[in-house]
């Protein structure tokens, strides 16, 4: 059995007045222990297809379709049964790691509410276990510090932390580079690589930059206004002939 | 400043300003139909029990008090005086007699010529002719003056002196009360003039003959001539179970006082100001005026009324505890329109913000129309309609439930912008991702989120709302009187003559409000920079 199934995926989303289709007839899956790549232009729907598959946005989208995360519908879940595979099955990284913390507790209680299952005096110690292995050398000022005295590589490494505090067997990191520089971007690639294998999970990388794609992923998906518009192996997708695809490479290439 | 520092500061300030204020309404029960008109507009003082050393206890031949001050009278025929005494700037000497009103003292010199000092209106008729004056005697506005030919003449408007014609020339002697005089003829027999109504008009019919007699504004003292005491009037016959012979007897203005032949003090009456905290003491004498008893052994002991710490208002009423229960009043009623405001806002706020959509549609609209209402013109239609439906105590509450209505929109648009701002945001959907239920993400994550604004705006309404209390109590649609809130203490400024002269019946109000209210605002300012993290924890 796959560990995430999605089957001819459709969404919309409705703002009130009208309904937008997002996804249409997305299929596609992921294995254990196996990394792929999704990419594609901004707005071609990769980072709403991680929320389909987390089902985010629930109340605003109609699906058509199925997203079966070890044989389980979770378009047909209940809330409660959703929140224990958010983090705890699948754990996402989201695209700002600044923002994406709570600006009004520190990164200690933050990285706490994570190991709620330890008992309480062996949380500090774990949080500083965590933080060592994500090659923090401080760990100390980082856990009492506040979100925004942090750099974003900075909170981009707290999150990996918390990633790996959890069980989730798939990860999905949204853009993990994009607001990084090319040095701090090497660093954070590297690091999510070797613990991605040494911990032996899963990884949906969702990215615009297809460079990394080679080094990162397994398979690499390419989206486009909704659709997949191809699906191979990572290291096939330079030898892509399409016209898509080669202005996508095209693009890198002028950075 | 450190954040923690200035809100502890405010705290300090706000809660120092509460906690005096229960404090001192435990210790100072007031009873606020009370008044007491003789003791109207009196400065701050705590001196009026403050015999100077230069009176020497042996020397004393009388010792009288007024209102606000007391006078000694020595063997030497000096006036020694003290208290609020300013009006008696010179010196007074070679004096036969004294007696003091409430606001004046009557001198007569051993040239038998008459003096007033007065701080006051009062006024003395004109003195018979070739005739000796040889007492004084003097109550409230009142002045007696008894002549060597056992003449009365009664000065103040209130007592018809043609009404003891017949006993005129028969008069050994005077007591009087504010409203009563009590004549004491050479038979022993004695006759009351003035009110008629009170029960002290009416003299025993089988009294003995009488050698001394006092009056307090209620009750009637007579030592008769076997030394036995007699007392009538409000508190019913004979309140004294006094076996032993009486030596002397007086009277301040709520109590009376014997002193028998063990030289023990007695005394019966009310103890507004201690007056029948007689000290456990023999005695060989005692003076006994207004509210003040000085008692006579060795040294002089004094006890009654000292003075009002912050002062008297206009009805005789003690300003510093009215000042300490208004002070309750209105910091409780503050908590009310904050309470009703925080509700309501957060009720309201919560449910727009978080569902958004239609029900925020219709909660601000809602929200809308209930901002439109005018507040002052609502308040005061609503105060005057009220006032036959509810009690008094009442009204202001309603004043500060409605209050709270009315602001609670303001604070709820406040709530649901940032809850709608906020729960979109990286962070909550970040907290979602982790696997956090709905009730974790409104506690963890948007609760804290709005608590600031929640709390530095209800700090703020709190502050206006007793600023308002105090606004409308001042122009009589608040609190109302007799019940004291520093609103309506305030209401005494209204008049020139409190304005111009009795400057402690306002400034200490307003400046109650403007230490709480600045308590309040620093408490503001000190919560606002302990939220932001980026200002105050970092």
């Amino acid at each position: 059995m796959k560990l995430l199934d999605v089957r001819h995926l459709s969404m919309w989303i409705h703002d009130g007045q009208e309904e937008k289709q997002i996804l249409n007839d997305v299929t596609f899956s992921v294995d254990e222990n196996e990394s792929v790549a999704i990419v594609g232009e901004s707005g071609s729907g990769k980072s709403q297809l991680m929320r389909a598959i987390l089902q985010l946005q629930r109340n605003k989208s109609r699906f058509s379709g199925e997203i079966l995360w070890k044989g389980n519908d979770v378009c047909k879940m209940k809330e409660d049964a959703l929140c224990s595979i958010r983090y705890h099955g699948i754990a996402m990284m989201m695209q700002e790691p600044k923002m994406s913390l709570d600006p009004l507790f520190t990164v200690g209680y933050q990285m706490k509410e994570c190991l709620m299952k330890l008992p309480k005096q062996m949380r500090e110690q774990q949080c500083l276990s965590l933080l060592k292995q994500v090659k923090i050398s401080d760990p100390k000022r980082i856990l009492h510090s506040y979100p925004h005295v942090l750099s974003i590589g900075m909170c981009q490494r707290v999150w990996m932390a918390m990633l790996l505090a959890s069980e989730a067997q798939l990860w999905i990191t949204d853009e993990p580079t994009s607001s990084l520089d090319v040095c701090v971007q090497a660093e954070i690639l590297e690091l999510l690589n070797e613990l991605r294998t040494k911990t032996k999970r899963s990884l949906i990388f969702i990215t615009h930059d297809l460079r990394l794609v080679p080094t990162m992923c397994d398979r690499v998906i390419v989206m486009k206004k909704g659709n997949i518009h191809l699906e191979c192996d990572a290291k096939m997708l330079y030898q892509q002939s399409d016209s898509y695809t080669k202005s996508l490479l095209e693009l890198e290439k002028d950075k | 400043m450190k954040a923690n520092k200035t809100w502890k500061i405010g705290m300090g300030i706000y809660l120092g300003m509460f906690v005096f204020c229960l404090l001192f309404s435990f210790l100072l029960p007031m009873d606020p139909y009370q008044q007491n008109m003789t003791l109207k507009n009196l400065s701050p003082a705590r001196n009026y029990l403050s015999v100077p050393k230069e009176v020497e206890p042996k020397e004393v031949k009388k010792i009288v008090s007024g209102a606000s001050f007391g006078c000694a009278l020595m063997k030497s025929g000096d006036v020694i005086t003290w208290g609020d005494d300013g009006f008696m700037s010179e010196p007074i000497n070679n004096v036969l007699d004294i007696a003091a009103g409430d606001h004046h003292l009557v001198v007569l010199y051993n040239d038998h010529s008459i003096n007033l000092f007065t701080n006051e209106s009062v006024t003395l008729s004109e003195i018979e002719n070739n005739q000796m004056i040889t007492h004084v005697f003097a109550s409230g506005n009142a002045t007696a003056m008894l002549y060597a030919n056992g003449h009365v003449q009664y000065s103040d408007g209130t007592v018809d002196n043609e009404r003891w014609d017949q006993d005129q020339g028969h008069v050994l002697d005077v007591a009087m009360n504010d409203h009563q005089i009590a004549l004491v003829l050479d038979d022993g027999r004695v006759h009351m003039f003035g009110e008629d109504e009170n029960e002290i008009a009416t003299v025993p019919e089988t009294l003995c003959p009488v050698r001394d007699m006092v009056l307090s504004e209620n009750d009637a003292l007579a030592l008769c001539q076997d030394q036995r005491v007699v007392t009538w009037g409000e508190s019913g016959r004979d309140v004294f179970s006094v076996s032993d012979k009486v030596k002397m007897i007086d009277a301040s203005k709520e109590a009376l006082f014997v002193l028998d032949e063990n030289n023990r003090i007695r005394a019966y009456g009310k103890n507004t100001f201690h007056e029948t905290e007689v000290p456990n003491e023999p005695f060989e004498t005692i003076y006994a005026d207004a509210y003040q008893i000085y008692g006579i052994h060795e040294d002089i002991h004094a006890w009654g009324h000292r003075g009002f710490l912050m002062g008297s208002d206009a009805y005789g009423r003690d300003v510093f505890t009215r000042l300490v229960h208004g002070g309750l009043v209105t910091m409780s009623i503050g908590w009310i329109a904050v309470i009703t405001e925080m509700i309501l806002a957060v009720l309201f706020g919560c449910l727009a913000g978080y569902y958004g959509g239609k029900v925020d549609g219709l909660l601000m609209r809602l929200a809308e129309l209930i901002s439109g209402v005018p507040f002052l013109p609502l308040m005061v239609t609503l105060s005057a309609f009220m006032k036959e439906l509810l009690p008094e105590s009442g009204r202001i509450l309603l004043v500060m439930i409605v209050y709270g209505c009315l602001n609670a929109p303001v604070l709820a648009r406040m709530i649901r912008s940032v809850l709608l701002s906020e729960k979109e945001k990286e962070y909550v959907i970040a907290a979602k991702l982790m696997g956090a239920n709905t009730w974790h993400i409104l506690k963890k994550e948007l609760f804290p989120a709005i608590l600031p604004i929640l709390l530095v705006n209800l700090t703020l309404s709190y502050a206006d709302s007793m600023l308002l209390e105090s606004a409308l109590s001042f122009i009589g649609f608040g609190v109302a009187q007799p019940y004291p809130s520093w609103g309506n203490l305030l209401e005494n400024a209204q008049s020139a003559y409190v304005l111009e002269h009795c400057w402690w019946q306002w400034v200490l109000p307003a400046l109650c409000i403007v230490i709480c209210v600045f308590g309040v605002h620093v408490i503001q300012e000190g919560l606002r920079k302990m939220c932001d993290p980026k200002e105050g924890r970092s």
